[in-house]
């Protein structure tokens, strides 16, 4: 995309931060080009009308065009808000990290950017939140070209209920008697059932070692901060 | 020109205003060295003083160089209203632009998980304190409409909930003498949210 300017392109703002006096550098998620990062100059002017647009959790259409290394916003359109509220909202941060850093710059991850907007819905329906998560995790780790199989060992024997499974870097789900999730919940998760109690806290410990291990010891900020959050409420 | 000693570590110096650049920083710095000297060598007195004097309220966390603030230590203030803030200068225009005697509390940002800025950056454990303490009725929560701000209101309400303290949010939306075509869809889209009984 070099050199070309994209018109109204499906994306929602993950990060904003000011910038100089007037303006905000923003880290998009587009449909077509990944994660953009772009500055939209002046709208930290009192009379700016799309500042109260540029915001997190809105379905957008952007347009934008190249300046040296940093795309220049050029015009918005405003689509949908999801107005999530409290726990939801707080997860939605989340959700907007791991983005973040698992859809790499330019990289064009349209089934990424419908499961994003699946799970906006999912955290706005304010119910089964966590599972919410929990599939977009999932989602996110196999789109993203991590392949994680839910329905089989990494050796291609099928999911056994009754037998203890473990998740090993670079390899896959293996059986472990002291493994840290059930057939079970793999089974429920290969099928996209609803996740409660031990299957929920199974598929998230699951997924944290999953996401762990590609995050290479860089820290979630969003997660540290969800969890101090949670312990006031 | 200079690339370096004093004259060009002032300008440095100076760029750190807000809305000042290398240009401005430079006529700054040439007014004062050619033309006001004693107001140049009172500046430097009062920034050295105010840095090294002002800190934080130690009720409400606003600016201030005495152990409690005006606000705070004012008895008229009502105790049992507090609203809470981002920063200090919403602390000034609540009081001069609205009626409300009650008193403050300012966080000095907005939660931002992925700023990695959350309840520890926001002084919560002292608004914790004060809500158990059990003087306060109400939180009236000013933060910003951003999306963080937003964020920030939910979780002090929720919070506040725990110790049944009302919570109440200030108003977001058309603003006065707004006329509705020419209001931004968000801003809009907000306001619908936030409709009330009429
Ligand atoms: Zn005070």
């Amino acid at each position: 995309m070099n050199g070309s300017a994209v018109y109204l392109q499906p994306a929602f703002v993950l990060q904003h931060r000011p910038y100089r006096e007037t303006s905000v550098l923003l880290d998009v998620f587009t449909r077509d080009f990944g994660v953009v990062s772009m500055i939209a100059k002046g709208v930290r002017k009192e009379k700016s009308k799309i500042a109260g647009l540029l915001l997190p959790f809105s379905a957008l259409r952007l347009s934008f065009v190249d300046k040296t290394e940093l795309k220049v916003l050029s015009q918005v359109e405003y689509v949908d808000s999801y107005p999530l509220e409290r726990l939801a909202l707080y997860c939605g941060f989340y959700v907007n990290e791991l983005v973040q850093i698992f859809v790499h710059k330019y990289d064009p991850q349209p089934e990424i950017f419908s499961c994003y907007e699946r799970c906006l819905g999912d955290l706005l329906l304010g119910e089964r939140i966590e599972q919410a998560l929990r599939y977009f995790e999932l989602d996110l780790l196999q789109e993203a070209g991590y392949a994680v199989a839910m329905d089989s060992e990494a050796n291609g024997n099928p999911i056994m209920t009754g037998q203890r499974y473990n998740f090993l870097a670079d390899f896959g789900i293996v059986a472990d008697n002291e493994g840290l999730v059930g057939g079970e919940t793999l089974s429920i998760l290969a099928a996209r059932g609803a996740l409660e109690g031990r299957a929920l806290l199974e598929a998230k410990l699951l997924f944290r070692k999953m996401l762990d291990g590609h995050l290479q010891g860089r820290p979630l900020k969003s997660r540290d901060v969800l969890a101090k959050i949670i312990k006031y409420l | 020109m200079q690339n370096q000693g004093l004259l060009k570590e002032l300008i440095q110096s100076l760029c750190c205003l807000p809305g000042v650049g290398p240009k401005s920083a430079q006529r700054m710095a040439f007014h004062l060295l050619q033309r006001n000297r004693d107001g140049g060598m009172q500046l430097s007195k009062m920034l050295a003083k105010a840095v090294n004097e002002i800190g934080h309220c130690r009720e409400c966390r606003t600016l201030t160089e005495t152990e409690l603030c005006e606000v705070c230590a004012n008895p008229l203030r009502d105790s049992e209203t507090l609203c809470v803030v981002e920063s200090p200068a919403d602390v000034w225009v609540i009081d001069q632009a609205t009626t409300f005697k009650g008193k403050y509390f300012v966080l000095h940002g907005r939660l931002s998980p992925l700023d990695g800025i959350g309840p520890d950056q926001l002084g919560f454990e002292l608004l914790e304190q004060r809500m158990a303490a059990g003087q306060i009725k109400e939180i009236i929560l000013a933060t910003n409409s951003t999306v963080e701000g937003q964020a920030t209101a939910h979780f002090i309400g929720e919070v506040a909930g725990k110790f049944n303290i009302r919570a109440t949010r200030i108003a977001h939306g058309v603003p006065m003498g707004g006329e509705l075509e020419f209001i931004d869809s968000g801003t809009l889209a907000h306001a619908f949210n936030g409709r009330r009984e009429f």
